[in-house]
């Protein structure tokens, strides 16, 4: 059978980098073919010169066997080829039906002809299974039907080519699953769909196939069915999945966090948990349930009532690194040095050498690059600047760290380092409070878990039970 | 594109960096660059224009730029804590008035200047305090009282001017220290206290903090809110200086002379190259700025340009600046 997408030794290089070194990639319809790597490993880079957005520099894209050259996202529109980005191409105070027909509502006498739209929107909409009022406001939609309504977008018309650009990025387990059934139903209707992830995990769900790049290159293509988890990880990083999470850990010590009863309106009830020296406690809960919003009720940042006691310094590192953690204009070691402005000179004083001097410390200690203090943090890769946030919280000496999803949007690479990190805190007698909506990482990295799901605390979790399917279970109970 | 290579491993660089890439991030300096533009228009100018390169001159620039220029470092401070305070035109109304006030009742120059200076900061208090209380922008706030404040001067003058008729205090205006204009003495002054408060007090760089990224800021430990009232509340201060040697020059208050400097204010700082969100500027950039309208006003001014066309042209320039540093924030 003639693939329907073909990509032959595709060569790409930026000023200073080759994105894409010589890439094979296979396309067949009505499969579901993953593209598996970290950020940076080139997945975005191919994704783009199918969309028409580059140019390959050498190699050759071909649709049905035959060479194409795609000049501009329209040549690709006109294959077939439909992109869902990452970043949301959608109007939320417009209507669903004018989100999917966005630029190219139906008109008559040169007029939108309403009616129409919402006649042309049901289709694609019933296509992915989508059952809401096409006249309501987007915006008031949740955000698993938003993600909806844009492979509704890309389906309106003749769709042959889908590709999803970590398209469960900001989807819920439960979310996450009803996007994966419109994915298997549209490959049943002859869709060939290119699944762009770093996560593993999801892989078995959805995918026929899956390629992984590293570094600009293929490192392998193999049917889902004849590899593993382990395998693939060990591909895309280069080094086992084993070595994800820290092993060793110390003997817990004395109490440093206790939480009784903390209950914050519309957030959180009746929460109570505790954190010893050395021990890394988790909070998992589903996108929704409040469990990443505790430790902000911890370090007082919401109004709470109940009992917090915290012994030494509590640290929090916010879900999300843009609006809440980087100070986007400055420069890295600013960054680390934010929390510490008081201690680099005498009261009311700042002495910036001192600053840098510290800057300098952290960056070595955490392996941040680069490793230069003046650096802009905006030109950092996610990891690095996650990094940044969590060493603010280190040059301040805390004991405690609060952690809000710390590895969203990082790639597998920069989370491993991160773990690593954490564990080496923990050995070196600091706690860690991790709140997190990612299965693997709490039950690969915690002591304890505490399941929350509506902003209560559910479940309790360690030792032998502290496994993925009894979490999971006690999430969605 | 970019996130690719970022997550790329770095280029090595020496960790001390060599003299080329000092030299490399000396071209690439906004301020390095201004400077360089200062400098061609100056030699443009010594060219095209009579008398331009003298001495009396520049003093005569700097005479025309003391007022709205003193407005402008305090304007800085404002800014790059995140609040774009548009107040102050109307805060050097009313402290100018109320420094004439004082002086026609027979107060000393220290006196007057003391009292509009206190007002000027409790303007600004007042500003940071609505900011902080009604959760809104800074830039709605100050316009709100840019209007009250500026009515006020009306309804409490009448419209009519409030005469300031004293010598000591007239030289504050137009006298000279050490040879140099009295007001360019204030404004130098001033510029050297901002710059030393945002460069080497924890406060001044909790300022770009705040600028920067409020949130991030609180969930550091920053008190936001006590930030940003007290860059207002420096913001007023500048102000009231301004008016009162606006005042002093003139020897006599109006009301709504103030706002007539706004423009040129804000004009100053953004060419300077402070963000107008918040973040990021310094006072060396606001004082080329304020070097920048002053030549360009001085120059086209000696070359008999009208002042309905400086004006043109000082308003392309700021958008010029802006869209400038727009792109230097893409692309850095």
């Amino acid at each position: 059978m003639t693939p329907l997408l073909e990509a032959v030794g595709v060569v790409k290089t930026f000023p200073g980098v080759r994105a894409l070194d010589g890439v094979d990639f296979e396309l067949r319809a009505g499969e579901v073919h993953a593209l598996l790597g970290e950020n940076g490993a080139g997945k975005s880079t191919l994704m783009r010169i199918f969309a028409g957005d580059h140019a390959p520099d050498s190699g050759e894209l071909r649709f049905d066997g035959r060479p194409v050259r795609l000049a501009s996202p329209a040549d690709a529109l006109a294959h077939g080829v439909r992109l869902v980005a990452q970043e949301r191409a959608l109007v939320p105070t417009l209507s669903v039906a004018e989100n999917v027909l966005l630029g190219r509502l139906p008109r008559r006498r040169g007029r939108v002809d309403w009616p129409a739209v919402r006649a042309a929107a049901a289709a694609p909409l019933a296509r992915v299974g989508l059952d809401v009022d096409p006249g309501v406001e987007l915006g008031l939609l949740r955000r698993d039907e938003q993600q909806l309504v844009e492979v509704a977008k890309a389906l309106s018309d003749e769709g042959r080519v889908l590709i999803l650009d970590e398209a469960t990025a900001s989807l819920s387990t439960s979310e996450s699953e009803r996007l994966f059934e419109v994915v298997r139903n549209l490959r049943e209707h002859g869709v060939g769909i290119v699944y762009i992830t770093h996560r593993v995990g999801e892989l078995t769900a959805v995918a026929d196939r899956v390629t992984v790049l590293r570094d600009g290159r293929r490192v392998g293509t193999s049917a889902l069915a004849g590899t593993t988890r382990e395998r693939l990880v060990e591909q895309m990083v280069g080094r086992k999945l084993a070595e994800l999470y820290p092993r060793e850990r110390p003997q817990p010590g004395e109490p440093r966090l206790c939480v009784e009863g903390l209950t914050a309106d519309g957030m959180c009830s009746g929460v109570s948990l505790e954190v010893r020296a050395g021990e890394i406690v988790a909070l998992f809960g589903l996108v929704g349930s409040g469990a990443t919003e505790i430790p902000y009720a911890i370090a007082g940042d919401v109004a709470a009532h109940g009992h917090v006691e915290v012994r030494g310094r509590l640290g929090l590192v916010p879900a999300d690194r843009r609006s809440e953690g980087l100070f986007p204009q400055a420069t890295v070691g600013r960054n680390i040095g934010a929390a510490s402005l008081d201690r680099y000179g005498p009261p009311g004083l700042y002495r910036r050498r001192r600053e840098t001097a510290a800057a300098r410390r952290q960056i070595a200690a955490l392996d941040l690059r680069p490793p230069r203090p003046w650096a802009p943090v905006a030109k950092l890769s996610g990891g690095n600047q996650q990094k940044a946030v969590l060493g603010r919280w280190l040059e301040r000496g805390a004991d405690v760290l609060l952690l809000s999803e710390p590895t969203r949007g990082v790639d597998v690479g920069a989370r491993a380092e991160i773990y690593r990190l954490l564990g080496e805190l923990c050995a070196g007698g600091r706690s860690v409070l991790l709140a997190s909506s990612d299965l693997d990482e709490v039950v690969g990295l915690a002591d304890r878990v505490h399941v929350v799901s509506r902003g209560r605390v559910v479940a309790v979790l360690a030792g032998e039970d502290l496994r993925h399917e009894r979490v999971l279970e006690a999430a969605t109970r | 594109m970019t996130a690719e290579q970022t997550a790329r491993p770095p280029q090595r660089v020496s960790a001390d960096d060599g003299g080329a890439a000092f030299a490399a991030r000396l071209a690439a300096a906004p301020l390095a660059r201004l400077a360089l533009a200062y400098a061609v228009l100056v030699a443009v100018f010594a060219v095209t224009a009579d008398h331009f390169l003298t001495t009396d001159n520049f003093l005569n620039i700097g005479r025309a730029t003391a007022v709205f220029g003193i407005a402008a470092l305090g304007l800085t401070v404002a800014l790059i804590a995140g609040a774009l305070d548009v107040s102050f035109g109307a805060v050097m109304s009313v402290c100018g008035i109320v420094a004439a006030e004082r002086i026609a009742a027979g107060a000393g120059v220290v006196t007057a200047i003391a009292v509009a200076l206190a007002v000027g900061v409790g303007l600004g208090l007042v500003n940071g305090a609505l900011t902080a209380a009604l959760r809104l922008d800074p830039l709605i706030v100050t316009l709100g009282t840019l209007s009250i404040f500026g009515g006020w001067a009306f309804l409490h003058t009448n419209g009519a001017p409030t005469p300031a008729s004293s010598e000591a205090f007239a030289k504050v205006g137009r006298g000279e220290t050490l040879g140099i204009p009295t007001p360019v003495v204030i404004m130098l002054g001033v510029a050297v206290v901002l710059a030393v408060l945002l460069r080497w007090t924890s406060f001044g760089q909790r300022c770009y903090l705040v600028g920067d990224n409020a949130r991030a800021a609180a969930l550091v430990g920053v008190r936001t809110a006590w930030v940003r009232a007290a860059a207002l509340a420096i913001s007023g201060a500048t102000a009231a200086l301004a008016g009162a040697v606006m005042v002093a020059n003139a020897g006599v208050a109006n009301a709504g002379e103030g706002e007539r400097h706004l423009l040129n204010a804000i004009a100053a700082v953004v060419i300077g190259g402070t963000a107008l969100s918040g973040g990021a500027g310094l006072i060396a950039g606001t004082v080329l700025g304020i070097a920048v309208l002053g030549t360009i006003d001085n120059g086209l001014n000696l070359l008999g340009v009208s002042s309905t066309w400086q004006d043109v042209l000082k308003g392309l320039i700021v958008i010029g600046a802006l869209v400038l540093d727009r792109v230097r924030r893409r692309d850095p």
